[in-house]
């Protein structure tokens, strides 16, 4: 009776032993030991390219700019050029200095398989060689930043800038500018079957477009509603929207670069909001302004116009003949 | 058993006076000094007094060997958590830093038209693009469940790799299918590495690299407790044989000696190799690991002015006056021309200045309009061109890291080799001394019987 009562107390007491024994190994080897992290998150989305900002829809009214307020100004008229100025240092130097931008397809671009640079801003700049020298290779080209060049002609660094960028509204008084040479309607470029056939299907929507004044004053003008993808080169926003970054791309007459490279885009939108481009110089050069706005005639009249146009903008359509020039006097 | 307890019990109950008298006379005859006396007694005694040094004087010697051995073995475990884990990890760390730069220069050169070996750049950037993946494995294995920080660190990279290697494919196939967007591609992916890879994997690098300047600068001190204990031991074991030989009348006694000088000898040994040692790990972390650090940030500033210099000529006009350039080849310069690394990095100074000539002489072409020329100087042929100057500068610098590891690897083996002994000789010397003591006294013991 009392036998097996006595026996049974230090049972338990090794159990109640065992117990403990088997908290301490679980508080010893469970507790300090930290469960594996998991890392997880939304990596749908690549990267944004390099000096990519965004801009959000903006809550206030679009500015009432009119699109016909943002037409370039008259220039100089064609003129014989008197002696002893820039034009006289041109030839006596032998060669033109051109700045322009090298990474926009068509325009002014390094071909990657012949490593030369080539394209409509650079065949113009070589037109107006070929009527100042002679000979249309004795162009130097230079790169150019992201600015309007205007510092570069300052400097003297360059004598021209040739610029895949339309004229913004506010003109800038550090610029002279040619008569316009080329004038093409501000569409936009979206994937085939996106559904998107104009400005008004962009609310809510990503676009894309270049970070200079005229072309993001445009864009927020003509869809305020859509968040802008302002990118430094054009070739950015092929990347964007074939990335799925963006819905769209908002430009002129650079489309036709973005769409060369890459069958599944088309261009879309109402051919209404015109872009101009222009040759910058440097102010007060008269000489100079005069004598490459006659250059920009003879490619007018010659059909040497229509043929640059056919050879690297076709695909914005048929060449719609050469804007007609506006001199001041 | 049960019967008999139960018997006593009741009988006590039946009968109770005479039971407490015997207990109480019992308890009364238990006296505490009866015990004690014999024992007070014998210590009061001479042989008494000395069997008692003799214990005490077996407990410091095996002290001694014991907290010897002890100090020893931990020091020298530490030294192999360093050489079989931390440092290896550091390398992997600076292998995943290393090629995933070199990857990105390699990638924007082969972009350029022209270049004199298109299938060695493209193999190069082949190679590190495996070398990094490889290292970001390694590296990971190393990291304990609970380093939170290494762990995000290195899943970032290792997410942030698969969009860069995705991104320079397709930039690939856009180069050779005529596409200009191809650049687009290449500079977006050389952002993202230059810009979010290369920071994190500089951060898993220094915090691998200070791992192991902390363990060799703590592996560097002497081992203090132990020459403490162990010079106390011998103050000890010399004053016991003082005494005792005084009290026999002997100049010396032969086994405390002995005993003393096994001590002593042991007090030499950590001495003498704690200072070889710890000189070594010293040496490990002065000419080893930090001009180590040094150089491997070098390479890496020269592998990213590489590829800002070639992205500078597929993308002019993107950062027109070279400012990244210049800001990573500046911070190149200073770690060149600082002391940690000068007399390791004499090749890749002299390279290092060809280069910047040959970037002048780059920009001068760029700046005149002349693209191919300044392409042949960036990418051609010829050993004054960029390429066989950077080339130059990098060997000299993955020379110059080999060898500053090497010397880091051995020093560390030299370090961990001079005390490996120790550990065990501390316990034997101290286990002697303890024998010696036994057998130097146990004779004048057995004098009084």
């Amino acid at each position: 009776m009392v036998r097996p009562h006595s026996d049974r107390r230090p049972r338990s007491a090794r159990l109640l032993g065992s117990l403990a024994f088997g908290a301490v190994l679980l508080a010893g080897c469970g507790a300090p030991d930290a469960p594996t992290p998991r890392f997880s998150g939304d990596f749908t989305e690549f990267p944004l390219s390099a000096g990519a900002q965004l801009i959000a829809p903006s809550e206030a009214p679009p500015p009432a700019t009119e699109p016909s307020a943002c037409v370039a100004q008259a220039s100089l008229r064609p003129g014989a050029p008197s002696l002893g100025g820039t034009i006289d240092d041109i030839r006596a130097r032998g060669t033109v200095v051109v700045a322009v931008d090298q990474n926009t397809n068509l325009f002014s671009f390094r071909d990657p398989t012949t490593g030369t640079l080539t394209g409509f801003g650079v065949d113009l700049a070589r037109e107006v060689a070929r009527d100042l020298l002679g000979d249309p290779t004795k162009v130097e080209f230079r790169p150019l930043g992201t600015d309007d060049g205007a510092e570069m002609l300052a400097h003297r660094d360059a004598d021209m800038v040739v610029r895949p960028v339309a004229l913004p509204c506010e003109v800038s008084q550090d610029l002279a500018f040619s008569t316009v040479y080329l004038e093409a309607s501000r569409r936009l470029v979206v994937r085939d079957g996106s559904g998107i056939s104009g400005p008004a299907d962009l609310a809510r929507r990503r676009v894309c477009t270049h970070n200079d004044p005229a072309s993001v004053s445009a864009l927020s003008r003509i869809a305020p509603k859509a968040t802008i993808l302002a990118v430094p080169d054009w070739d950015d926003c092929l990347m964007a929207i074939q990335q799925r970054q963006v819905d769209a791309v908002a430009g002129a007459a650079v489309l036709a670069g973005l769409v060369a490279q890459d069958p599944n885009l088309e261009i879309v939108g109402p051919e209404t909001d015109s872009a101009q481009y222009t040759i910058g110089l440097a102010p007060g050069n008269d000489d100079l302004v005069r004598f490459v706005n006659g250059t920009l005639e003879r490619l007018r009249t010659d059909g040497t116009w229509t043929a640059l146009y056919d050879r690297w903008l076709s695909s914005l359509g048929p060449a719609p003949g050469p804007p007609a020039p506006e001199y001041r006097d | 058993m049960y019967h008999q307890d139960r018997g006593a019990v009741s009988s006590a109950d039946r009968d109770t006076s005479p039971a407490d008298e015997h207990l109480l006379d019992e308890s009364l005859l238990v006296e505490p000094e009866v015990h004690r006396r014999p024992w007070r007694e014998f210590l009061a005694s001479t042989p008494g007094r000395l069997s008692l040094l003799a214990v005490v004087l077996v407990a410091v010697a095996l002290t001694a060997g014991l907290v010897t051995s002890a100090v020893v073995a931990a020091r020298q475990q530490r030294m192999e958590t360093l050489r079989a884990h931390t440092e290896p990890l550091a390398d992997a760390a600076q292998n995943l830093f290393s090629s995933l730069s070199i990857a990105d220069a390699a990638a924007t050169s082969s972009f350029i038209a022209g270049a004199i070996e298109p299938l060695a750049v493209r193999d190069r950037y082949n190679q590190a693009i495996g070398d990094a993946s490889n290292a970001l494995v390694t590296a990971s294995y190393g990291v304990t469940s609970g380093d939170v920080e290494s762990l995000r660190l290195l899943t970032e990279m290792s997410r942030h790799v698969a969009v860069y290697t995705d991104l320079v494919a397709t930039a690939r196939s856009n180069d050779s299918a005529g596409n200009p967007v191809g650049v687009a591609y290449l500079g977006t992916a050389s952002a993202l590495m230059q810009d979010t890879i290369l920071p994190l994997a500089e951060r898993l690098y220094n915090d691998q690299a200070r791992a192991v300047a902390d363990t060799q600068s703590h592996t560097a001190r002497l081992p203090a407790t132990a020459i403490i204990v162990a010079s106390a031991g011998v103050v000890v074991l010399a004053v016991a044989h003082a005494y005792v030989a005084h009290r026999s009348r002997r100049r010396v006694n032969p086994g405390l000696a002995c005993a003393t000088v096994l001590l002593a000898a042991l007090v030499v040994w950590i001495v003498v190799a704690g200072l070889l040692s710890t000189s070594a790990s010293e040496r490990a972390r002065i000419d080893g690991a930090e001009p180590l650090a040094a150089v491997t940030k070098a390479r890496i500033l020269a592998q990213q002015a590489r590829a800002d210099e070639t992205l500078g000529l597929l993308r002019p006009g993107f950062d027109p006056a070279g400012s990244d350039y210049t800001r990573h080849t500046d911070a190149l310069a200073e770690i060149l021309n600082s002391d940690a690394s000068r007399n390791t990095v004499d090749d890749a100074s002299a390279a290092f200045d060809g280069w910047r000539a040959a970037h002048r002489d780059l920009q001068q072409k760029l700046a005149d309009g002349d693209y191919q020329g300044a392409a042949d100087v960036a990418v051609g042929p010829g050993s004054t061109a960029s390429t066989a100057q950077f080339r130059a500068l990098d060997e000299g610098l993955e020379d110059a890291m080999t060898a500053l590891r090497t010397e880091e690897l051995d020093a560390m083996r030299e370090s961990y080799r001079t005390m490996a002994a120790l550990a065990v000789g501390g316990i034997v010397l101290a286990v002697s001394a303890a024998l010696a003591v036994v057998a130097g006294i146990e004779p004048r013991v057995s004098e009084y019987h």
